[in-house]
């Protein structure tokens, strides 16, 4: 029996898989058997990938909420904060899952994929800061930070339960991972982070078998931090994270780093013979711990198929080339 | 003690009391007093210092601490959005309070993010510094297309246009702007500065804009420059 080999290969490419099918973004978000088809897409067109994923989508928790959103581009977005107060929200009763239409679709495409590949899937929430901004407003969050943390305690402990029982649905569906995103946690100090929102992504991620806390753009200064969460079994950053740096001094505790190869600068607009050298060199200097080389962040359906190729290949002669036979 | 002595210490006494009560508006934007900004300002105005000089010397020497602490680390984004919404909070009344003409007197600045891109936050903090540091500043909002952009611009004559993007996907509108505003002939009027997550000095040049600020801070010191100089007014 042979150990498993890392680092294990994950990149978080599913939105390739919606260029993989011809369909557009908006057809994903509502029909669940089209997401399905998509994750599935790129699952079958990058065999060698370790983790699959679903597709990305930080508002559906917002909508399940009865926000309203656009579609910007890709993705949809928040165009309206619908809460002015924690009473207000409160007086909301607490979704069901799988009664709720944002929800279900998701539910149902965890279901499909799960049922259809091999190999351990990951699906996502938004962290409890996350949600919060979505239904307030982020600059209404931030004062309430500040004026009032009984209210934003409040706040953050209700978006909890909501993101706390859909991510159960997930798991329930099929989902092994569940990737706890949390953007708006670097918008705080670290120390905000540890006295108001840390507690509230560690009682998501207790309920949860593996869970993973994901923060986009520069969050050197938080790593520790984020490292020091309890029950996150793994952490995902950006490319602007130093991960030697990271590995060396933040995190020599239990959690496996994933990431993080830049998504858009790299891996859409740069050659194949560029990200041969980016990976190798982000493997190097992660040699001697066990990683999961992914990208920093989502890639773009955009991304060319020829350059997510080399990513693949060059890890996999790396991996070869790098792991003890532990054959007993 | 003669007349002389007597009116040069009053007016010695007046101005600590100005400094004194400038210094507390200074204060309250870094110790983010959200709610005895308003009250502090007043007390200002009431003391019969100058709204203008109220901005200058008080909200934007707060606004520079802050940002001056944003650049250095101890402070985070939620304090440079917190230190906004405080000079929010008091501008309406120092506004009140000015002379006609006052306001907006160092130049006209068109704010937007570009179309397809809805982050606010960081043209919020620019459309604010510019604001308190005596610019008129003209937002557009967000996800704001070319051709608004362009009208507007050539509307009300404005010496620079900040356009932030956050998403890669939508830096196209960067470079539709620049195409547009040499179209219509009036590119060397008009400064064109980018800001945001996804931008950079390589996508300035790329891109044909005029100048690439990394942070708040640093548009308000590139329109300070544009406008000071001469290049754009």
């Amino acid at each position: 029996m042979k150990k498993l080999q890392y680092p294990l290969i994950a990149p978080i490419g599913s939105a390739m898989g919606i260029s993989l099918i011809g369909a557009e973004a908006h057809d994903i978000i509502f029909n669940a058997d089209a997401h399905a088809d998509a994750a599935l897409a790129f699952v079958s067109r990058f065999p060698e990938t370790d983790i699959a994923f679903t597709i990305m989508d930080t508002s559906i928790e917002a909508r399940a909420l009865g926000c309203q959103f656009e579609m910007k581009g890709r993705v949809p977005a928040i165009t309206k904060h619908e809460f002015i107060s924690s009473d207000e929200l409160l007086s909301l009763e607490v979704v069901e899952p799988e009664n709720n239409i944002p929800m279900k679709i998701n539910i149902d495409s965890v279901k499909n994929i799960s049922r259809n590949i091999s190999k351990p899937l990951a699906s996502y929430v938004v962290g409890p800061a996350t949600l919060g901004a979505h239904l307030f407003g982020i600059t209404n969050l931030i004062k309430l930070s500040r004026r009032d943390a009984e209210e934003f305690d409040k706040i953050l402990k209700f978006t909890s339960t909501i993101i706390e029982k859909y991510a159960k649905a997930l798991c329930g569906a099929g989902a092994e991972y569940i990737i706890i995103l949390e953007p708006q946690a670097v918008v705080f100090s670290p120390e905000f982070y540890n006295k108001a929102i840390k507690k509230h992504v560690e009682n998501i991620a207790e309920t949860l078998e593996k869970a993973i806390l994901h923060v986009c753009g520069d969050t050197s200064r938080h790593v520790a931090d984020f490292a020091a969460t309890k029950n996150i079994d793994l952490i995902s950053l950006d490319w602007q994270v130093d991960f030697g740096a990271a590995k060396d001094n933040s995190l020599s505790g239990d959690k496996l780093l994933l990431g993080n190869i830049d998504p858009v600068g790299i891996l859409q607009k740069s050659s194949p013979e560029s990200i041969k050298s980016e990976v190798i060199d982000l493997l190097e200097n992660m040699k001697g711990r066990d990683f999961i080389l992914s990208t920093g962040c989502d890639m773009v359906p955009e991304t060319p198929v020829e350059n997510l190729d080399a990513f693949i290949e060059t890890a996999l002669i790396w991996r070869k080339e790098n792991t003890i036979d532990e054959s007993i | 003690m003669n007349m002389v002595d007597i009116k040069t210490k009053k007016v010695d006494q007046q101005e600590l009391l100005m400094e004194k009560s400038i210094q507390s508006v200074i204060t309250a934007i870094d110790e983010f007093d959200f709610d005895n900004i308003t009250t502090i300002v007043q007390n200002c105005l009431d003391e019969g210092i100058d709204p203008l000089q109220i901005i200058q010397k008080g909200i934007s020497k707060g606004l520079d601490i802050v940002g001056e602490k944003f650049d250095s680390g101890e402070y985070f984004l939620a304090d440079l959005v917190m230190a906004g919404e405080i000079v929010n909070e008091v501008m309406p009344l120092l506004k009140e309070n000015m002379n006609p003409g006052q306001s907006g007197q160092k130049g006209k600045i068109i704010m937007a993010t570009v179309e397809g891109d809805i982050h606010e936050i960081g043209k919020n903090i620019v459309c604010m510094l510019l604001d308190a540091n005596g610019y008129e500043v003209i937002d557009l909002g967000v996800d704001v297309t070319t051709e608004k952009i362009l009208e507007k611009a050539k509307e009300t004559g404005a010496h620079v246009i900040g356009l932030s993007c956050l998403l890669s996907t939508t830096i196209d509108g960067i470079k539709n702007l620049v195409e547009s505003l040499e179209k219509e002939g009036i590119k060397n009027e008009v400064k064109v500065i980018i800001g945001g997550a996804c931008t950079s000095e390589g996508l300035k040049t790329e891109m044909g804009a005029d100048a690439y600020a990394e942070t708040a801070i640093d548009a308000v010191k590139i329109v300070k420059n544009f406008t000071e100089s001469g290049i754009a007014v």
